[in-house]
């Protein structure tokens, strides 16, 4: 599985609509955790498109090792 | 899981520096004032999990000896003017040690600061803050060591940024046997390392009243569930003549926290949330001092974890109450 695969709105759901995923790899939920907070005090688009684009940096960066293959399959909803 | 030997007295660990060894040290400042330069990190700490259990030792020294896989390493010390560059000095594959010493300026500006610093959890980050026997709490400063020239710091933070190979990873992981309650909702409007004042679900109120009133026992932590994982902030103490409450790590401005469930029985508790696969490909590990105190963790075992006993856990940012391990895994 690739993150480029995951659409913007699809980050944007994650980062800002409530649904919590059981992510597996510890620095998913920290950073998550993190950029979550940022937004809760600013919600701005900029904001928001600063926050996928982290989120996105990521996942890319990692989407080869296993857990964080697990983390986009979830995701994904397989 | 075969045990191995972790402690060494200090003529033994000399021997392994000149021999070229790469090494993470935790033990007494006195100790680690013996040893030549090389490279090695250390901080001073007494308090141990070893292959026999739960152990205070002040004449050996907790070993930690890098992996044959490691491609490259680099030490560097830090202070409150670069730590924010933590995660992004590296470059290549791999995971960072850091040692910090407690009480020491680093150490708020990690314990506040660290999830805003910049490429924050782009790579581990794993550690510990050093300390002293609980005997010479006040007297005697904790420490931290750079092998490179071996003198003691206790106003910096020392960081071996560890090199792997790509066809492995570093996978960074926490035991927390503590769970939220089923009680309040605690909020906090400032991040810090102490609160007079908290929202008890959504009512402002001076919090160590709230805790004294509703007999709160301290030793549980607050929990917070970031995103899944179960994240503690440890009580320090309450001040009942300011009406402050001191924590061993920060509050966080927008984090609910609940009280922890109660725990009887932490060794049994911990040992079911133990890795069962791949436990030899545990690198290093630590454990928290409030762990081995309230639960009087001498003398026993935690399934074969072994690891210093710290004064706060570090898995990308500063953690309580909590086992924090390093994996190296084939991908």
């Amino acid at each position: 599985l690739k993150a480029q695969d995951i659409s913007d709105s699809n980050w944007r759901n994650i980062l800002l609509n409530g649904r919590n995923y059981k992510f597996q790899f510890l620095a998913v939920q920290f950073l998550l955790t993190r950029l979550k907070q940022k937004l809760q005090k600013d919600s701005s688009p900029s904001q928001v498109t600063n926050c996928i684009n982290e989120i996105k940096f990521f996942f890319t960066k990692y989407e080869n090792l296993p857990p964080v293959q697990e983390d986009l399959k979830r995701i994904m909803g397989e | 899981m075969m045990m191995k030997k972790v402690l060494y007295a200090p003529s033994e660990v000399a021997t392994m520096i000149a021999a070229g060894k790469t090494l993470i040290l935790a033990g007494e400042s006195k100790l680690l004032k013996q040893l030549p330069p090389g490279n090695w990190i250390g901080g001073t700490i007494p308090y141990f999990m070893t292959e026999s259990g739960g152990t205070i030792s002040q004449e050996q020294i907790y070993v930690t000896e890098l992996p044959a896989a490691v491609t490259d390493c680099a030490i560097k010390t830090y202070t409150t003017a670069n730590l924010a560059n933590v995660y992004q000095d590296p470059s290549s594959n791999g995971f960072s040690v850091i040692i910090i010493p407690s009480g020491s300026p680093v150490h708020v500006d990690f314990a506040l600061h660290a999830p805003g610093y910049d490429l924050f959890a782009t790579r581990p980050l794993v550690g510990w803050i050093s300390g002293t026997h609980l005997d010479d709490i006040g007297r005697v400063p904790p420490e931290v060591f750079c092998g490179l020239n071996p003198q003691p710091l206790t106003d910096a933070a020392v960081v071996m940024h560890v090199g792997l190979p790509d066809n492995t990873y570093a996978n960074l992981k926490i035991v927390n046997i503590f769970a939220p309650g089923t009680g309040d909702t605690i909020t906090f409007s400032a991040s810090g390392m102490s609160a007079t004042s908290a929202m008890i679900n959504g009512a402002k109120q001076n919090f160590a009243a709230y805790l004294q009133a509703n007999n709160i026992d301290t030793k549980m932590p607050l929990v917070a569930n970031y995103n899944g994982a179960m994240i503690n902030t440890s009580f320090q103490a309450v001040d009942p003549v300011t009406q402050t409450v001191k924590f061993y790590a920060p509050v966080f401005e927008g984090v609910e926290y609940k009280l922890a469930k109660p725990i009887t029985d932490y060794v049994n508790s911990f040992n079911r949330q133990l890795p069962r696969d791949d436990v030899d490909a545990i690198f290093f590990s630590c454990n928290c001092i409030l762990n081995f105190l309230y639960s009087d963790l001498e003398g026993k075992q935690t399934g074969g974890v072994t690891g210093p006993i710290t004064f706060g856990e570090i898995a990308y940012q500063l953690l309580n109450q909590t086992m924090v391990y390093l994996m190296i895994s084939k991908i």
